[in-house]
């Protein structure tokens, strides 16, 4: 995947948000405070608007820094910042090897930043697994990452605020989980 | 001199902690935010602001919740030449301390070993 592809995949997620932003936003309201749909909506509409070009380093550092100020609450920093920190990473042509080293770049600051370790139903159970997926499939499509999402289902959050949800959490697929799927996807190498 | 930094959730934190301790320990530089948009919240951009305007080592104080994910990338990103440091101590608490003892002329490094000994 080169620098084009790459900004082609990214600025495809802003109508991909656009299209989940319901689905977003209604699993957000179960466990969390509803905002996470219009966020990420609002996130890639920016990355679309401001990203335009550059290598694929350029581009993933800009795509960052643009989803850190323009998405709130924890989830637009904690992908944004990992944007930043794969940038730094990133080679002209992401092949399976460096893709490999970039989601695991993307799990150590998620893991870090977020203070989640696996299990605690966050972005993070999709994230940490998405290396796994690759090494498996080969590419990181969007049923495989679903599966992962699908399994926070029936964890119980015990991190942010959908922890104050206790038991009420289960029974629900952590939107964070859910919107990490999509953003993995962009990063998929197969052919389209 | 050490300056301090404080980040909030809210802006009213925020600016009622800096005029405490400006007026309980004069001369010190203290750079304080809070809350986004007019609401409760913090984001990066607010913590790169300030870190832009320190002139000296900084000690930052943080609230709530994301306010410490926030404090960590911006520290990580800032590219300029002074030391940041994060006190993991209660901002009012903390920071008075910190700003009597800089006025003082406590070394940062005693100073930050005295914060680590405050219980959040």
């Amino acid at each position: 995947m080169d620098n084009n592809k790459l900004l082609d995949r990214l600025q495809k997620l802003q109508a991909v948000f656009a299209e989940k932003e319901s689905e977003l936003t209604s699993l957000d309201r179960e466990i969390g405070d509803g905002d996470h749909g219009v966020n990420m909506k609002r996130g890639f509409n920016a990355v679309k608007e401001n990203v335009k070009d550059g290598s694929t380093q350029e581009i993933l550092k800009q795509t960052g820094m643009t989803l850190m100020r323009s998405i709130g609450g924890a989830s637009g920093p904690l992908y944004g910042f990992s944007f930043v920190k794969m940038s730094e990473a990133a080679k002209d042509e992401i092949d399976k090897e460096n893709l490999k080293q970039l989601l695991d770049i993307f799990d150590q600051t998620v893991s870090s930043k977020g203070k989640v370790t696996g299990g605690e139903k966050t972005m993070y159970d999709v994230i940490s697994k998405a290396v796994q997926v690759l090494e498996e499939s080969g590419g990181l499509k969007l049923d495989d990452l679903q599966n992962l999402a699908d399994d926070t289902e029936d964890m119980m959050a015990t991190k942010g605020r959908a922890a104050y949800f206790k038991e009420k959490s289960k029974g629900t697929i952590d939107p964070g989980a859910q919107s990490a799927v999509y953003i993995l996807s962009a990063f998929d190498l197969e052919e389209e | 001199m050490t300056e301090i930094l404080i980040i909030s959730h809210s802006k009213d934190i925020a600016s009622g902690t800096k005029a405490l301790i400006e007026q309980m320990a004069e001369g010190v530089t203290v750079h304080a935010s809070g809350g986004v948009h007019g609401g409760i919240g913090t984001n990066i951009g607010q913590i790169d602001h300030m870190l832009a305007e320190v002139k000296d080592d900084t000690i930052c104080f943080f609230d709530i919740g994301s306010s410490l994910m926030n404090l960590e990338m911006a520290v990580e990103m800032y590219e300029g030449s002074h030391n940041i440091h994060i006190a993991n101590a209660p901002v009012v608490e903390g920071s008075f301390l910190a700003a009597v003892e800089i006025s003082i002329g406590t070394n940062i490094d005693d100073i930050m070993d005295k914060l680590s000994e405050m219980v959040k």
